[in-house]
Formats: C-alpha cells, structure tokens, sequence
C-alpha cells in the first residue's frame, strides 16, 4: 500500500460574516508500506495522523493525491474491485466499546464479514469463527454479546473480525490506548504474533512513542498534517533528526528513576486555520534560524530515511 | 515529619437493599473497595501511586477529600497536620478542602464549570478562602496563569473553558488548585488526556511547585514512567490493596511483588524481546480470590498463598520499613531471574 502525496483539506465555517476557511488535515503524505511490515504514524493530537488512516480505507475522499493498493489507485476503484479491496484492507478501531454491535452476538459479527464476501459455506462459519476466536486467544464466546466482556477482549474481538477475510492491510488507529497497561501488552503481543504469522501488512496510529518503538519497522512523525521525518524505526529512536522528532522522544516518559529531562517544548501545536508561515514547526522549535520562517522546507533524503527540516536539507 | 498519614483505611460500598440481583452476594451487604490502607506522605515530596483501572486509587484520593460518591463510606484514620479528617465536620472541612488540600482530576473540561469565565472560577477560591479583596483575587489570578506559563493571561481570564485548549485547561485547573498554596496537591491522572509535550510542560510544573514552594504531591497514575520521573516514593496498589510500597530507584532496580514485575514487563521497553505482561484481568471487587488477591494471576503463586492474605512486611535493605511488599515469596523471589526487566 502506498500513499502519494495525499492531501485532504476542509472547508470550515469562521462564523456568521468570517466566510469559509481552508483546513489542512493533511498536506502531501507520502510513504509505503510492504506486507510483513509495520509502519507507524505518530504525532500529536490534531496532527492528521487518523484522517490518513480514513484515506487509506477510503472511507472519506482526499482533495489531492493517491493511494495506491497493490498498484491501482484506491480511488478509482468500482464494482468487483472496490468489493475486493474492501476486503483487503482492514481496520481496527481505538474505542472497542463503540466499535461492536451491542445486538449481534460474537458469532454474527465476526460472520457477516465472511458472509459478505463470500468467502465459504455457511456451514463452515461456525468453524471458521471458533479458529478465529481462537487466533486472538479466546474460546467459547460464540454465542456472548460484547456488553459481556472487558475492553481488551472487546478489542480481541475487533481483531477477529478484522481478520474475518483475511485481509492483507490492517490499519490500526490508536488500538492500545484506551486499555490498561497489562490488557496493552497482552495485545501488542497478539499484534506481532500476528505480524509473524500472517505476513499482514500494518499501518499502526498512535500517539505512545513506547509501543511504536516495540513494533514498528518504518515510522512517520506526523506534524500539523504534514510528515516531518520518515525512517527506519531503529534510526529514528537511535538518531532522530528533526528537532520535532528529538523533542517528542524526549518528552516520552521512561522507566528509569530520576533521569535527567532537557527542558520540555515550549508552546503548543498552532491552529490548522492558521497555520505558521515556512516551517509549520518554527514558531515552537528550539533550533529555528533564519531561513525557517520563509521557505517551507520539503521532505526529502535518501530513501528509506528524510526529513524535512533546513538544518539537515542545504538550499 | 509526614504530613499526611492514613492508618488502615478502608472504604465499602454500602448496597442498597432493593439490589439484589446485582453481583456482590446478598442485598444489604457491602462490598469492600479499598482495604486497609496504611501509608505516610511526608512533606515537600511527591508520593506516587501507581495501579491499573478499578484497584482503588482514585477512591483513596477522594476519600482524603471527603468527597467519596454516594453510598461509600469510609473507615479508619486519616490524619492530616494532626487532625483526622475523617472525623472533622463538614463546616471545617470546607476550610481545608481547596485551601489546604487541593485536587487536579484528570478531565478539565468536566471539572470546569462550562459557563463561568476562567478568571471567576480561580477568583472564587481565592474569595472562599483568603481575606483578600475582589481587585486583589482577580490580579491573582492573572499572576497564576502567568506562573503556569499561559500566554497573554489578562486576556485568557476573560474567556471560557470552551475556548481554551486541554493543556490550557489543565494549567487553569493547577492554577484553581495551588491558588491558596496549599500543603498537599492531589493529582489523579492529571495528564492521561493530554500529548506528550504538554504532558512533559505540566509535570516540569508540578516539580517545580514541590521544588520552590515545599508542596507535597499525591499523584495518582498507570504510568510507571510518570512515577520514575517524577516521584520519590512509589505505592502500588491491587485490588484495593497495597501490595509494594518503596523508594522510586529501589523499585525499579528490585521490584519485591510479582504485580509490580508485572507491570514493568508489561511496557515496551527494547525491542524484540517479548513483553512478560499479567495473564487475565483485575478481578471484580466482589470476585476476589482467596488468600492473596494476586494469587490467580501470579505466576509464582504456591499452594500456601491462597491460604492466607500476606501482610505487607518489609523487605530489601533500605531500612526504617521504606520498601514494603504483601508476598510471601519475597525471600527467594522467584522473579528476578530472568523475569526482572527494569
């Protein structure tokens, strides 16, 4: 799966005479993502990162750019092949308690996708379901109804149902952090179990640089709807290069008692309505200088490491 | 010198006769959600309570308030500056709570009164408490918002909660809280809802109150990295219970419960190495196993702890009974080899 340029910009009302305002969720993301791979989206709130994971499953049309899913652009897609890549790519959503059906027992909503597309006999379902069940480490729940489990095994069950149609895509959009600490490492074991077994290809949307740390093999560092580096996971903690990024981790509490901290980001994320000139970051950034509020610097590098900062990109 | 000291506190939820068919046994009984809670804060630090949703911290914090929800009644003593507040009448208590004690929840925009300006909201604890005039409460307030780093707070005082963001809302919440410099701040998850530069912003704040003004800080959280970095005494607590209590560096170096080591493997550190959560969930308050409350999770768990509930015993050599743990497996500690991740 491949997002090129992708763009989405709302239109906003700014009150009764203000006319219309151009919001810019998201402003030119690129990137890949290779079955057997997880690359993760992180940033803070109202940086774009879910809106992305919309356009991935074209559940809301982008205002510039493409996805592209096994090399047909996502958008133009009608009929057979629309129906298919619905069933190719897979979400996975932050809240598992309004992402289940209170009146479908566990066994017809993990069915229906099956039953959609046609993927076996209904008399394998009840089979196909106990395996499935069974993948993400729970038995016997056929017949329950989500009000009857705990968030993590409400999760658990998301992640079936996702896995119904044997996707190849599954985007993950903040899966962890509505659970707690214990019922979030359970999981993140299942993803990678999962990662390992399966081959899936993952887009993961999280805020915890921890768990992106844990699972990821290429990470984005998303800010104010635009991707400031994009590199190997391994690179990107060891050695980050924008100042956004080296800010991020080091804000990220740690386990190790009285750590010296560099003093924290001053500041907060601006507006999307008013967005900074140049550099989207500059206003907050610790090492601005003087092209910074000028020219808006692109993301550029090497593949599979850039960045997009005048410090690192000469002009 | 502690300035706060609980001794065997313990808070039950009363049910009402008419719900019998709810869990919990029979109509008319309680059921038991903190139990026994003996532990010390002393003055001008930040003590750290750790545990996962639903282990009783924010009721022990609330209870120190007064303030428990209808139907739950607390027991014991909690000894405040010399003086039991669970004894004290609601008229003195009004003179401490706010003033003396004061509590940061983890949702501003619910705690905050959606159509009173902000500057009225801090001004209004100024005015319930100080002898202050309504010019001066209000150039307080101003100069608050100013200490907490808020930009342009002549201008932020006149506006609404609505109107500011969920890390300006926090700071105005601190601000309402350490407005009458009180001894002791209670800070239930103050920063679950916010990123993590702000999250970062907040708690620089809160170590710099301790650090200049000798506030002592409760701070209640599920993140154990918010408790290395900010705390120097960590309590953890399960299912009402404490089951470790010890000095931050000699928690993390050697763990003495099988739920703290839990914990620890429980967030992802390096990767590639497989995370060594808790198997199952926190059982029900009403479900508890016997004997040790962590005995059905423990991977360490022998015949004799489910006899049994272990008292909390000191353990390491920390001395002045500092580290504390409720196992009675800490002699071999069946945990460290291997199974010690911090």
């Amino acid at each position: 799966m491949e997002a090129r340029g992708l763009q989405k910009t709302y239109s906003v009302s700014r009150g009764v005479f203000g006319g219309h305002a151009a919001l810019r969720a998201v402003d030119g993301v690129d990137f890949k993502v290779a079955a057997n791979h997880v690359f993760s989206l992180v940033g803070e709130s109202g940086c774009g990162k879910s809106t992305v994971a919309r356009l991935l499953l074209r559940l809301t049309n982008p205002t510039g750019g493409q996805v592209l899913h096994k090399g047909s652009d996502v958008f133009a897609l009608k009929g057979d092949d629309l129906k298919a890549f619905r069933r190719s790519v897979q979400i996975i959503f932050q809240d598992p308690f309004a992402s289940l059906n209170p009146r479908r027992t566990v066994y017809e909503t993990l069915s229906e996708p099956m039953k959609i597309h046609g993927l076996a006999d209904k008399s394998a379902f009840p089979d196909r379901v106990r395996d499935l069940l069974k993948t993400v480490g729970m038995v016997d729940v056929m017949d329950r109804y989500p009000h009857e489990f705990s968030g993590g095994q409400r999760q658990r069950i998301c992640i079936a149902r996702a896995l119904a149609v044997s996707p190849e895509v599954i985007v993950a959009d903040e899966p962890l952090s509505s659970l707690d600490v214990s019922i979030q490492a359970q999981i993140l074991n299942l993803l990678i179990e999962l990662k390992e077994t399966t081959g899936l290809a993952f887009v993961f949307i999280s805020h915890d640089l921890r768990v992106v740390r844990y699972l990821s093999d290429f990470v984005g560092v998303m800010y104010l709807g635009k991707i400031v580096e994009r590199a190997p996971a391994v690179e990107l903690f060891d050695s980050p290069l924008h100042p956004y990024t080296e800010v991020l981790l080091a804000a990220a509490p740690e386990l190790v008692p009285g750590r010296k901290k560099e003093p924290p980001l001053q500041g907060e994320v601006p507006s999307p309505l008013d967005m900074p000139s140049g550099c989207p970051f500059h206003p907050r950034c610790p090492k601005v200088f003087e092209p910074c509020s000028r020219i808006t610097p692109e993301l550029r590098g090497d593949a599979p490491r850039a960045v997009a900062c005048h410090l690192h990109n000469a002009y | 010198m502690s300035l706060l000291s609980m001794r065997d506190l313990s808070i039950n939820l009363a049910r009402a006769p008419s719900s019998g068919k709810s869990p919990g046994g029979s109509a008319g009984s309680s059921i038991n959600m903190v139990n026994s809670l003996t532990l010390d804060i002393p003055e001008g630090s930040v003590f750290g309570l750790a545990g996962e949703s639903g282990c009783g911290k924010s009721l022990t914090a609330l209870s120190i308030l007064g303030i428990l929800p209808r139907g739950m009644h607390a027991t014991g003593e909690v000894t405040f500056k010399g003086r039991d507040l669970l004894k004290m009448d609601e008229k003195t208590f009004r003179s401490v709570r706010g003033h003396e004690i004061s509590m940061v929840f983890q949702e501003p925009m619910t705690s905050l009164n959606p159509v009173l300006k902000v500057g009225y909201q801090i001004e209004e604890v100024i005015n319930t408490h100080l002898a202050v005039s309504k010019k001066e409460a209000a150039h307080m307030a101003v100069s608050l918002l100013r200490e907490l780093n808020i930009p342009s707070p002549e201008q932020r005082v006149r506006e609404y909660p609505h109107q500011l963001s969920g890390g300006m809302r926090q700071r105005v919440m601190m601000a309402m809280a350490i407005a009458c410099s009180p001894s002791l701040l209670i800070a239930d998850e103050p920063t679950t809802a916010l990123d993590v530069t702000i999250e970062a912003q907040l708690l620089r704040m809160i170590r710099r109150l301790r650090d200049d003004k000798g506030m002592s800080v409760l701070l209640i959280t599920h993140d154990l990295g918010i408790i290395a970095e900010n705390a120097e005494t960590v309590a953890i607590m399960y299912a009402g219970r404490l089951v470790e209590q010890a000095p931050v560096a000699e928690l993390f170096r050697a763990p003495m419960h099988p739920y703290t080591v839990g914990l620890l493997g429980s967030v992802p550190a390096q990767r590639g190495t497989k995370l060594k959560p808790v198997r199952g969930m926190v059982p029900k308050p009403w479900e508890l196993p016997a004997g040790c409350t962590f005995s059905d999770r423990c991977d360490f768990a022998q015949e004799a702890c489910s006899a049994a509930e272990p008292e909390f015993m000191e353990v390491g050599d920390s001395g002045a009974g500092r580290h504390r743990s409720r196992c009675i497996r800490t002699d071999d500690a069946p945990w460290r080899n291997g199974n010690n991740k911090s």
